[in-house]
């Protein structure tokens, strides 16, 4: 059978392998690779030592990790290029932050989400409520931030969680959701970097949730306010 | 060279336009998730479905009188997208779902519905190479997590060995073992279920009850075989020390718990055999 004849016989499959070839070539042409993230940034360096009355504490007290898994397994990777973990004190009581920042982010590598990482490490959630972390000055202008509060517990420890995720130029509230707009942004090309920024506070009670939250919506909003610029662009947009 | 000869010019030139989408597609995975212990298996289950459709290439016979069926082209669409999509954003569940899909639009296309009769089952049999999507993983790990922490718990305070649990924490004697996410055994379950229904196509049992109770009954014999994967690895510690139970054990507990199920299942399958035969004498009588 010569190359004629055999092509001739593969007529059916023409259209099909050449749309094929043509995929293949698409799905390379529309990889993104327009970096939209910042610079490098030394978040130890930026975050400032007080924040409003909140004066960094040397101590240690126990924060929740910020891996998904909790036992230690790597193999879903470290997502983070820069973590920072810091406490600061004001009148006898704590405020924990943490901060995870990815510069791109991909589907298997992108921020995770508290709602999965206290659990992974054996905390309960009692409560989670999407919120809008008011007070926040954005760059866009806007003030208020789309948030979490949530309230976890491992045995006696009882901890009050603000958080938000900031994934490219929104702030999502699922995983799914950041998913999605990855894809998004994906498709016209553009690399999304994502941050977690995470407040918490032990408490002793369910009771004292409210004022808590309160607190810790307060530090958020002079964390912001008193960040250098590069900071506050790390953190919301 | 002979057996590539018998193969249909449409056949072949089909095969080559897929392996041009996911020649790249198997190279990215083969760096990231297929060199993971959670889907490990995906490999294995291509090698088994590409060994299956080939060893039924013989039935294909002279395809180019059948015509098209009419999803052929609809699911390619689907496929097509699905790849393009899948691939160039990184989303993998998408990325390999497109491969099962793009191969039952071609046999349409190429071998209309006599091409499907003759290779349905290894098509679908492809789905088990798809990673789960995370959604699906979060929902399903935590319960299966706790279920088998309680079976574990059971069993080896049933033995009369010192355990308790808190949560996923298993305490046994000095010992604190987490049972991890990968001891969840979704994994396994997936990796079992494709076994056995890769084992159940060599034997082509007619019995459609046959069949089915198998199918179904590898749920908790993959589970059962998982407790007792957990459970060794818990007597490993306790008597061995830590250093045993997260070493080269560990991998051993893996191989064994494979060999627990999987005799299980030909265990099963026997019985199910001999009652049948049972049954249809007494029919016969």
């Amino acid at each position: 059978m010569n190359a004629r004849a055999w092509l001739m016989a593969a007529r059916r499959a023409w259209w099909p392998s050449l749309l094929m070839v043509a995929g293949a070539a698409l799905a390379v042409a529309l990889t993104p690779r327009i970096d939209q993230s910042e610079p490098p940034v030394d978040l130890a360096a930026l975050v400032p030592q007080t924040v409003g009355a909140w004066q960094v504490q040397p101590g240690n007290v126990l924060l929740a990790s910020l891996d998904a898994n909790g036992d230690g397994d790597k193999s879903t990777e470290q997502p983070y290029d820069q973590t920072l973990m810091r406490t600061f004190g004001a009148e006898g009581r704590s405020v924990m932050l943490a901060l995870a920042y990815t510069r791109v982010q991909a589907q298997e590598v992108k921020t995770h989400r508290p709602e999965v990482c206290y659990p992974a490490q054996g905390f309960r959630i009692l409560q989670r409520q999407g919120v809008l972390i008011p007070g926040v000055a954005r760059g866009t202008g806007a003030v208020g931030v789309p948030g979490v509060h949530m309230l976890a517990q491992q045995r006696g420890r009882l901890e009050a969680v603000a958080f938000w995720v900031r994934t490219g130029g929104t702030f999502t509230d699922s995983g799914l959701q950041a998913r999605m707009e990855l894809v998004r942004e994906g498709l016209q090309g553009r690399t999304s970097d994502g941050v977690l920024v995470r407040a918490s506070m032990l408490i002793n009670d369910p009771a004292e949730a409210p004022q808590a939250f309160e607190q810790l919506d307060r530090f958020l909003q002079g964390l912001v306010a008193e960040a250098p610029p590069a900071l506050r662009h790390v953190l919301v947009r | 060279m002979i057996a590539l000869r018998s193969i249909h010019p449409a056949w072949a030139l089909a095969f080559a336009g897929l392996l041009c989408l996911f020649l790249p597609s198997f190279w990215h995975l083969s760096r990231t998730i297929w060199s993971s212990d959670q889907y490990g298996h995906g490999p294995i289950v291509l090698v088994l479905g590409a060994w299956l459709a080939w060893s039924r290439r013989g039935a294909l016979g002279p395809q180019a009188s059948e015509p098209s069926t009419w999803w052929a082209w609809p699911l390619f669409v689907l496929g097509w997208l699905m790849y393009v999509v899948g691939r160039s954003q990184n989303v993998v569940q998408f990325d390999v779902a497109a491969l099962p899909v793009l191969l039952a639009a071609l046999i349409g296309l190429v071998g209309g519905a006599p091409g499907w009769r003759v290779l349905w089952f290894p098509v679908v049999f492809l789905v088990f190479a798809v990673p789960f999507p995370p959604v699906f993983v979060d929902a399903i790990t935590q319960p299966m997590k706790s279920a088998v922490s309680w079976a574990v718990e059971g069993l080896l305070s049933g033995l009369g060995y010192p355990v308790a649990r808190s949560g996923v924490i298993l305490q046994v004697g000095p010992y604190q073992l987490l049972v991890a996410d990968a001891c969840a055994g979704l994994q396994t379950l997936f990796t079992l279920e494709a076994l056995g229904l890769f084992y159940m196509n060599l034997v082509r049992s007619k019995s459609v009850l046959r069949n089915v109770v198998m199918a179904i009954l590898i749920v908790p014999i993959s589970f059962t075989a998982n407790v007792v994967r957990v459970a060794i690895l818990c007597l490993i510690t306790f008597y061995l020390g830590d250093e045993a139970g997260q070493g080269f054990l560990h991998g051993f507990a893996g191989m064994l718990l494979f060999m627990v199920a999987l005799g299980l299942l030909l265990g099963l399958d026997w019985l199910l055999a001999r009652v049948e035969a049972a049954r249809a004498l007494k029919g016969a009588a």
